[in-house]
């Protein structure tokens, strides 16, 4: 068994499988004090050790070990980067062998299947009647819950939004402070501003990127009504007009030349950079855009509405980022936990979060001073009102891997004249497929 | 014809070149150009930010660049220590079923080591070498085992039996023999082994992001692995990250160039046995 179980890491999933057997008892330290109240200090001294992936929000993160460090000096977090895409790879192999940190930051999307897999500290009885989660970023809590138990909190959150020139808006004689209501509206307008020639393109659709598309594509078909993944066996995906709807919407996009035809290549390494190169009319992106548009291209003027449905008024956002967990085997859990409750705290959010102009991951604190000196950040806030995460066992086979079928079936839409019917047909068996063996 | 030749030979190496010039350049690039799409081939201004940058990074360039340096090094020390006697007993010890036992070591070069990553990294975690360097060069010491003895045991059965047989006349042991008789012919094969060896340990990422838990641990290609995801959804610092590129080729084709000419020979040497 142990052999079998040592050749199928070679997969993610397997390396789930063989973390979750060889487990060691969780440490005593982990189940003592489960009764002790959380402050935001640290109770014990000696250094906290912290796993964070790359790839994430490296700064918001940096900002916030940095405050927790100035606070409890005599308790630091020592943060280690992982590369993002060894993390659950190396989240696994550390929890097959006894040697994981005491805590660690998770893209929020895996949460459920290390939670499936009895990897991560229950913490419900630590976390009962902290007032703080009533208003914590519902997408988070979302997948950091699995059966009713409560296993991480919000570390950070990414929203996906759309993101509009101004000053493109303007030379295309469009009012700049009317962004697009509706999926029609917005192909309207993008038309326009293709229509000004040169380099500049009304919209833009990262082709070969399976992570960009469920983060600004996905919601266009939320909130066309649509659903995407399978939540697991026997369920369907794909369900709704919406998927159709919005996959003729981007095919005539790209058809009627308001991408750039580099696009069709984008895998995620450039996307983050494309709205502030003042080439793009319109595009679905995350908050991280603001400060980076604004340092790339500091005189372009730009506005952020919620990404819109078929109809007007219907609008979505999907909401991603990190999570604060404890691996099974960590030697600090009350700590770890004491951490949380700083991260979750009024101070951090308004003077950490909200002051570094990132999302707060507490609805309630999303009026304070800082947000309220700064309009974008106000905009882009309130995609947490209609954004949802995923919940699905299989993210990463059904969604977010490059081969994979959500992938394969935005590119045949984009990009060929398929029937559209068939195209969506083969995704949902697809995935169907990937959901009945999880 | 020598002029096709020598054009053909031009074009192979602008071939091979070019990515490692484009990969410079783009390290010396002001960061904005580095991050520019579609990107320029020729950088328009000057800027060592991504150094900077770079060496600042995490836990500072020097931390990274001594563990490879450091695991490198150990790697070579063990390599060596291993496969000197063990391929000298093999090419010249009277062992039973010796080119058995020889073939059943070769075997291992067509188990991909990433399989055996895992056991190792278990067996390791329970003698506490996981997350420390001295770990981490025993395991690339073991990638490296199988190709260094297929080397080196070559060339020691080259050497002509007639100065083996007048060292043991003349009275000197095995070691000594060793020493005086089978090194110094072998040297490029000595050098060959030492050249793979450190390439392989320098360049090695998996079993080091494995193996080590720590950032003030990590070795350089897993530096630049989480650097080359280092803004938001997966995009890239690319001046850094050429920068790193840059400077984890600079002692490769140093330690190439120095030992090349061994290098040549001690390979020839291996091969036509």
């Amino acid at each position: 068994m142990r052999t079998r179980q040592r050749l199928s890491l070679l997969t993610v999933a397997a390396m789930i499988g063989v973390a979750g057997c060889s487990q060691e008892a969780e440490s005593p330290e982990s189940t003592a004090g489960q009764n002790v109240a959380a402050t935001t200090s640290c109770a014990s001294s000696g250094e906290l050790t912290m796993w964070e992936r790359s790839g994430g929000n490296k700064e918001m993160v940096d900002m916030l070990v940095a405050a927790w460090n100035a606070k409890n000096p005599d308790c630091p977090v020592k943060l280690t980067y992982i590369p993002h895409t060894e993390m659950v790879g190396k989240i696994a192999q550390g929890i097959a062998s006894g040697q994981v940190p005491d805590l660690m930051g998770m893209d929020l999307i895996y949460a459920p299947q290390f939670e499936k897999a009895g990897q991560l500290v229950d913490l419900t009885d630590r976390l009962n009647g902290w007032s703080e989660l009533s208003t914590a970023s519902k997408g988070h809590m979302t997948v950091a819950t699995f059966e009713e138990r409560l296993y991480g909190v919000p570390l950070y959150a990414d929203v996906s939004a759309l993101f509009y020139n101004k000053d493109l808006f303007q030379r295309a004689g469009l009012d700049p402070d009317k962004p697009p209501a509706s999926l029609p509206e917005l192909r309207t307008y993008a038309d326009k501003i293709t229509a000004l020639g040169g380099d500049v393109k009304g919209y833009y659709l990262p082709g070969n990127c399976a992570g960009c598309n469920i983060f600004t594509v996905g919601p266009l078909m939320w909130a066309s009504g649509a659903k995407i993944e399978a939540a697991g066996p026997g369920d369907e995906p794909l369900v709704g007009d919406g998927v159709k709807q919005v996959l003729q919407f981007e095919r005539d996009m790209v058809k009627a030349g308001n991408v750039h035809n580099g696009d069709r290549t984008e895998n995620g390494e450039t996307f983050h950079l494309q709205f502030g190169s003042g080439k793009v009319g319109m595009m679905g992106t995350g908050n991280f855009n603001i400060t980076l548009a604004r340092q790339q291209n500091p005189s372009m003027k730009f506005g952020i509405a919620l990404l819109p449905g078929m109809t007007a008024g219907s609008s979505a956002s999907f909401i991603g980022g990190d999570l604060v967990v404890v691996p099974k085997g960590s030697k600090r859990v009350a700590d770890a936990v004491n951490f949380m409750k700083f991260l979750l705290s009024d101070d951090v959010q308004v003077e950490v979060y909200a002051k570094a102009l990132n999302l707060t991951t507490r609805s309630d604190m999303v009026d304070n001073k800082y947000f309220q000196a700064e309009p974008l950040v106000q905009d882009v806030a309130k995609a947490l009102t209609v954004g949802r995460t995923p919940y699905t066992l299989t993210f990463f086979e059904q969604i977010n891997s490059p081969q994979g079928p959500w992938l394969k079936m935005l590119q045949r839409a984009y990009y060929t004249d398929d029937n559209l019917d068939t195209v969506i047909a083969d995704a949902k068996t697809a995935m169907k497929d990937i959901a009945a063996k999880s | 014809m020598k002029k096709l030749v020598a054009a053909a030979c031009v074009a192979i190496c602008t071939v091979m070149l070019l990515p490692l010039l484009y990969s410079v350049l783009a390290s010396v690039k002001p960061t904005a150009e580095a991050a520019a799409t579609p990107p320029t081939y020729v950088p328009h201004g000057l800027s060592l930010d991504s150094y900077r940058r770079l060496w600042d990074y995490q836990e500072g360039l020097l931390t990274y660049l001594g563990n490879s340096a450091g695991t490198a090094l150990l790697t070579i020390v063990l390599t060596l220590l291993l496969t000197v006697p063990a391929a000298y007993g093999l090419a010249r010890f009277r062992l039973p079923f010796k080119e058995l036992v020889f073939v059943v070591l070769l075997l291992s070069l067509i188990v991909p080591y990433q399989a055996l990553l895992t056991p190792m990294f278990l067996m390791f975690a329970k003698v506490g070498l996981t997350n420390s360097l001295v770990g981490l060069a025993v395991l690339h010491t073991t990638i490296q085992l199988p190709f260094s003895l297929y080397v080196l045991r070559n060339s020691f059965a080259a050497v002509p039996r007639e100065l083996e047989e007048a060292a043991v006349m003349d009275g000197a042991a095995s070691l000594q023999t060793l020493w005086r008789i089978f090194i110094p012919p072998t040297v490029p094969a000595i050098v060959t082994v030492t050249l793979f060896a450190f390439i392989t340990s320098w360049n090695e990422f998996l079993g080091a992001l494995v193996m080590m838990s720590s950032s003030e641990k990590f070795t350089l290609p897993v530096i630049l692995a989480t650097a080359r995801t280092e803004t938001s959804l997966g995009g890239t610092d690319w001046g850094m990250l050429q920068a790193g590129v840059t400077i984890s080729i600079v002692p490769c084709v140093l330690v190439y160039l120095l030992l090349q000419r061994y290098y040549m020979a001690g390979l020839m040497s291996g091969a036509v046995k």
